[in-house]
């Protein structure tokens, strides 16, 4: 019996210590690998969010671009979806983005009726003023659900013939 | 007694069989010794590169957010927006020189370089020197509104702000419409109603930053530098607004800023200048801003030297460096777009 006991506890000690060393690396490799990976992560977070800005600055100035066109949403009153005569499979003005047109929501509210111009136009005018002033507000929101969220807000002035004149 | 105890004669090892076996022993020992050390100079490696990433990341974020956000107001831009009388006599403790002051809207962005002294726009006393100042002034965008905010522009305004709450005491805020702006304190709110001083007007609470870097104790060169930022923040003790300095990103030891400009409203950067070189119509023009951020690891690396030289943005042929101590370095590049100004030159405001 005793020579079997001094016996395996020879042989074992390479075994315990090679396995020792295994578990000092293993725990070191793995550390790093997990900080790598939350490194991934969060440059994936930010990159969504850069691309989500970008998304929802896009669709301000697609709304803008509407202006002045047949689906003209600045017409005195709020539009609730400016888009809605483009199909989003073929001339939608957004159809390039990655996540596809229907990932931006916007809209557009009309925040005072027609009045007189805020600037120049008021104070040099005779008599009635040549210009009224309609003013919106553009609200445009990039959604991707778990990814990424963006709302980007932008107001807007528009000229118009003024009511006084004939 | 002894053959008892073992059923063979103990011979031990011949000299030659232990050498042996100590030699391979000892190689397999120095082999796993070199494999535990690189891998632990390694692993010392990827966690100071990757702590200097995240500082880098959020140091950007923080910056940039406030940069996208410059010029932004409420419904008008900057000069247009009046000072309350009451609000502009207030002294405040700490405040900067003119026009880096914080109840000034001739300015609502500027910059300057720290001293030899430390000392920069009259009210930074523990500034890194030769680093960039950045101020900025605007709004949080988050409205307050009487009623709410999407309404029937035929109907009368309301009289008193109350979503998403109303107006605090000892907190400044912007009062905007389409038409005229005022900053003011919270306890002396404008009239809002219909012939009052900001018909339907909403509120916005302000919001006074200084970027620069903090060096806790210049004399020493052992401290950690950091990016901090001097706000107006709102102290519920005093039930007042007083500057208070927060500690942003540890190690962030160099910032400077390009101003690009677009002199001929193109809608194109034509020019990119350090701060220094702005005069004061030149503001104007202002439609980008790079920022270059320079980060040092927290602690020491015995088994590094920085041989690197950073180009930071200044003279090509005087970069920084090399320094030649323990220290890792990352150098941070943003290139901000400012939008608000943009649309400024574009609508011709």
């Amino acid at each position: 019996m005793r020579v079997g006991k001094g016996g395996s506890l020879q042989q074992g000690v390479a075994l315990v210590v090679a396995l020792l060393f295994l578990l000092v690396v293993t725990i070191i490799s793995v550390i790093a690998a997990s900080n790598s990976a939350i490194g991934l992560k969060m440059s994936a977070n930010l990159a969504d969010s850069y691309a989500s800005f970008q998304s929802a600055e896009a669709g301000i100035i697609a709304v803008l671009s509407l202006a002045g066109t047949a689906n003209d949403p600045f017409d005195g009153d709020d539009t609730a979806d400016p888009f809605s005569a483009f199909d989003p499979n073929s001339n939608h003005p957004l159809r390039g983005l990655s996540d596809g047109a229907s990932s931006v929501d916007a809209e557009v509210f009309l925040t005072t009726a027609a009045t007189t111009c805020p600037t120049e136009d008021a104070a040099t005018a005779s008599s009635a003023p040549l210009y009224d002033c309609e003013f919106y507000r553009v609200d445009a929101e990039h959604e991707v659900p778990k990814e990424a969220r963006t709302k980007v807000e932008l107001g807007v002035m528009k000229k118009i013939i003024g009511a006084g004149v004939q | 007694m002894v053959a008892s105890r073992t059923d063979r004669t103990q011979a031990g090892f011949s000299l030659v069989e232990l050498m042996i076996g100590m030699v391979l022993g000892l190689m397999l020992l120095a082999g796993a010794v070199s494999i535990y050390l690189a891998s632990k100079r390694s692993y010392v490696e990827v966690e100071q590169v990757g702590t200097l990433t995240e500082s880098a990341r959020f140091a950007e974020q923080i910056v940039g957010e406030s940069l996208r956000h410059m010029g932004f107001l409420g419904e008008l831009p900057a000069n247009i927006i009046e000072v309350d009388p009451a609000l502009a006599a207030t002294a405040l403790v700490g405040d900067c020189d003119a026009p880096a002051n914080a109840y000034n809207f001739t300015r609502f962005a500027y910059a300057a370089t720290v001293d030899s002294s430390n000392n920069a726009l009259g009210c930074i006393t523990d500034g890194m020197e030769g680093t960039d100042v950045l101020v900025i002034k605007r709004v949080v965008a988050r409205p307050y509104t009487a009623g709410p905010r999407v309404r029937d522009p035929n109907d009368p305004p309301g009289a008193t702000i109350d979503t998403p709450g109303a107006l605090q005491n000892g907190r400044t805020y912007v009062m905007t419409n389409n038409v005229t702006g005022l900053l003011f304190g919270g306890s002396t709110p404008p009239s809002i109603t219909s012939g009052g001083q900001v018909p339907g007007g909403s509120a916005w609470e302000y919001q006074y930053e200084i970027f620069y870097i903090r060096d806790p104790d210049p004399l020493s060169t052992q401290d950690s530098p950091q990016l901090s930022r001097r706000v107006l923040a709102y102290n519920p003790g005093t039930l007042s607004m007083e500057f208070q300095t927060e500690d942003l990103a540890e190690g962030v030891e160099n910032l400077q800023l390009l101003f690009g400009y677009d002199s001929n409203g193109d809608g194109e950067v034509d020019t990119y200048k350090e701060p220094p070189g702005v005069s004061s119509a030149s503001w104007n023009d202002v439609v980008s801003v790079e920022v270059f951020m320079l980060i040092r690891s927290a602690t020491r690396d015995l088994q590094y030297v920085d041989t690197k030289t950073y180009q930071m943005g200044g003279d090509p042929n005087d970069p920084i460096g090399p320094l030649n101590d323990n220290y890792r370095r990352l150098i941070s590049h943003a290139s901000v777009s400012l939008r608000n100004l943009k649309l400024m030159i574009r609508g011709g405001v």
